[in-house]
């Protein structure tokens, strides 16, 4: 099967802030039959900014009926700087959906907790309201810098109506008033014990997103308190500028990123990194 | 060549040249004044006397172009740009390059760029009876002698006076044969042939820490601090990359519609992993940041188990070219070496 490079056009539908230096952005197909769809939370798309670049970003949420879904970018580099130059209604490139997405098959009826650090929020919200949908109730952990960087704001407020969350904030400003115990302070890391503790038990089954560093912290945390390491997931960001493992660029250890991952079991991740 | 082949002798190769040529632009090896060999459309067809070099490069630029035009945005929709490739045919590829070719053709066989310019092409294969300089093809299993990879096979006899004997591999190959009218061989030319094949292989050197290198690497046996030693003498120069004919990685690039191009541009080019900025992103987190990093991946991805489960061979095909270029002393065969000794 040939693979197209060439992206199908969409137009910014909607843009809002959504958190520090970030925009939350809804894309819609112009055409009705170019669209993108049959996508699993987990999966990305590469977005191209025309005549400037393309970039991989994660689905924030799946493609409803109509091809209109969500994303969540920041500002870090020349090509997302010039996203946010871009006004509603523009022409951006999406090709997609890309990469292997979170293990569905393993998730069903299963005790679930997400552990997300600051963007990694946005590949697991799609994952959170998959869950929902099913009627499983995950405890989602979510770890940022401070409360002006949180992401995702709207979907946390939809969430919170039938899950457990919990923000963890490095300088421990809380993010809700009058809702300290769901407002930690320091890493996601340090508080499983007391999380899994309030849940009175180990979850079976747990997904994660964020710094690699964090991701590991959690990885080795949740194995040291019964977790096999088959049971834990996480997902890795590398630089991209193909998706269909051809560029080169995404290698981690003899897999490519872009189509063996982004999700990678601990296990898996382990046994490449050595 | 296989027993039950058709197989055909030549006194002159001038005549199948031509035939092909009024298909194909033919491209075969000539020297340049500093006496390099490149492939070239403007040969004179006698590229096999000098069966001992290798051209610089494989015809890998032919197929996997060093800057490829993807799409064009014009200002509403994105258009694919496929190539507008047309017959091209190599006059003399080695084995080595063949088994490169057949690397890349399964590494791209999704890829419509490289399919529409590698669909229009015609390869003549030749066996190489005579071992270049800096060739480890057979410890590759990619040489000396051709395995097929390829339309048309060519096999210099060093004596007597029809010097080539001549196979099609693909029904391309034998319609070209077809419209020939050649002599069939004579029985008896295997014995000579698996003579001429033993004698190439057996001329080939490839010493004892050659082997132990590619072992090690192939088991992961290399530690760290080794491949931070050799990497000192990676100067990034990218060398290596380039004339490796397995070599594929590339980067993108989009340009704005300018008063040139009407259209926004987005195109490819040849990368290299060995450049430090290679796996850096945007935030700055660069995951392979040493150069020992960089260098253990170019060389475990030629000699990765998983990779030769999944291509069926080595990513390295034994040409020796990265030792030709490589100005660190790092080239394949010295890399064994120093591999082995630490």
């Amino acid at each position: 099967m040939t693979i197209s490079l060439t992206p199908l056009p969409y137009v910014i539908e909607d843009q809002y802030d959504d958190g520090l230096n970030t925009c939350h952005y809804t894309f819609a197909p112009i055409e009705t039959n170019s669209v993108i769809n049959t996508v699993i939370p987990g999966q990305f798309f590469m977005l191209t900014i025309p005549g400037e670049g393309e970039m991989a970003i994660t689905f924030s949420s799946l493609p409803d009926v109509n091809g209109f879904f969500s994303a969540i970018v920041r500002s870090t580099g020349r090509v997302t700087r010039s996203l946010f130059a871009l006004s509603k209604g523009a022409v951006v490139g999406i090709r997609g959906p890309l990469g292997k997405g979170w293990p569905l098959k393993y998730l069903a009826n299963k005790n679930i907790c997400l552990i997300a650090g600051g963007c990694g929020l946005a590949t697991l919200s799609p994952l959170m309201d998959s869950l929902i949908q099913q009627g499983n109730s995950p405890v989602l952990v979510y770890g940022a810098k401070d409360k002006r960087s949180l992401v995702l704001n709207v979907e946390w407020a939809r969430w919170q109506q039938s899950s457990v969350l919990v923000q963890v904030l490095m300088d421990g400003q809380y993010a809700s008033e009058g809702e300290s115990k769901s407002c930690l302070e320091g890493n996601p890391v340090e508080h499983i014990d007391r999380i899994v503790a309030e849940q009175k038990r180990v979850p079976d089954v747990v997904l994660t997103c964020g710094p690699e560093i964090m991701m590991a912290a959690v990885a080795e945390k949740m194995v040291s308190i019964g977790l096999s390491p088959n049971n834990i997931y996480l997902s890795l960001e590398r630089r991209m500028h193909c998706g269909v493992g051809t560029c080169g660029h995404c290698y981690f250890g003899d897999r490519y990123v872009c189509t063996d991952g982004p999700t990678f079991s601990w296990s898996e991740f382990t046994a490449l990194v050595n | 060549m296989k027993a039950n082949e058709e197989v055909y002798q030549l006194s002159s190769l001038d005549g199948l040249k031509r035939a092909i040529a009024q298909q194909y632009t033919v491209y075969e090896v000539t020297e340049d004044s500093s006496e390099t060999l490149h492939w070239s459309d403007d040969g004179d067809g006698q590229s096999f006397r000098e069966q001992t070099k290798l051209p610089l490069t494989s015809p890998k630029a032919w197929l996997f172009a060093e800057k490829e035009l993807l799409y064009i945005f014009d200002g509403q929709r994105f258009v694919e740009t496929l190539p507008e490739a047309s017959p091209q045919a190599f006059w003399g590829v080695r084995a080595c390059d063949l088994a490169a070719i057949a690397y890349t053709d399964q590494f791209f066989a999704d890829d419509p760029y490289y399919k529409q310019r590698r669909e229009k092409t015609f390869l003549v294969g030749v066996d190489c009876i005579i071992p270049c300089k800096n060739g480890f093809c057979s410890l590759t299993q990619s040489g000396p002698f051709v395995d097929g990879y390829c339309d048309l096979v060519i096999h210099p006899v060093e004596n007597g006076n029809k010097p080539w004997l001549l196979r099609a591999v693909t029904e391309k190959g034998q319609e070209i044969l077809n419209s020939l009218g050649l002599d069939k061989v004579p029985s008896g030319w295997q014995d000579n042939y698996l003579q001429a094949k033993e004698k190439a292989t057996q001329a080939m050197l490839i010493e004892d820490n050659v082997r132990a290198g590619v072992e090690l690497i192939v088991h992961d046996s290399v530690s760290d601090q080794t491949w931070e030693k050799i990497a000192v003498q990676c100067t990034a120069c990218t060398g290596c990359t380039s004339v490796c004919p397995t070599c594929s990685c590339y980067v993108t690039e989009s340009q704005p519609a300018s008063e040139e191009n009407a259209s926004a541009t987005h195109v490819r080019y040849w990368d290299s992993c060995l450049l430090e900025g290679f796996q850096k992103e945007a935030s700055g987190h660069n995951p392979t940041a040493e150069a020992g990093q960089r260098v253990k991946r170019f060389w475990r991805h030629k000699f990765g188990e998983r990779y030769k489960s999944e291509m069926g061979r080595w990513g390295c095909v034994g040409c020796g070219r990265c030792d030709d270029v490589c100005v660190g002393v790092i080239g394949a065969r010295s890399l064994f070496k120093r591999v082995s000794d630490s």
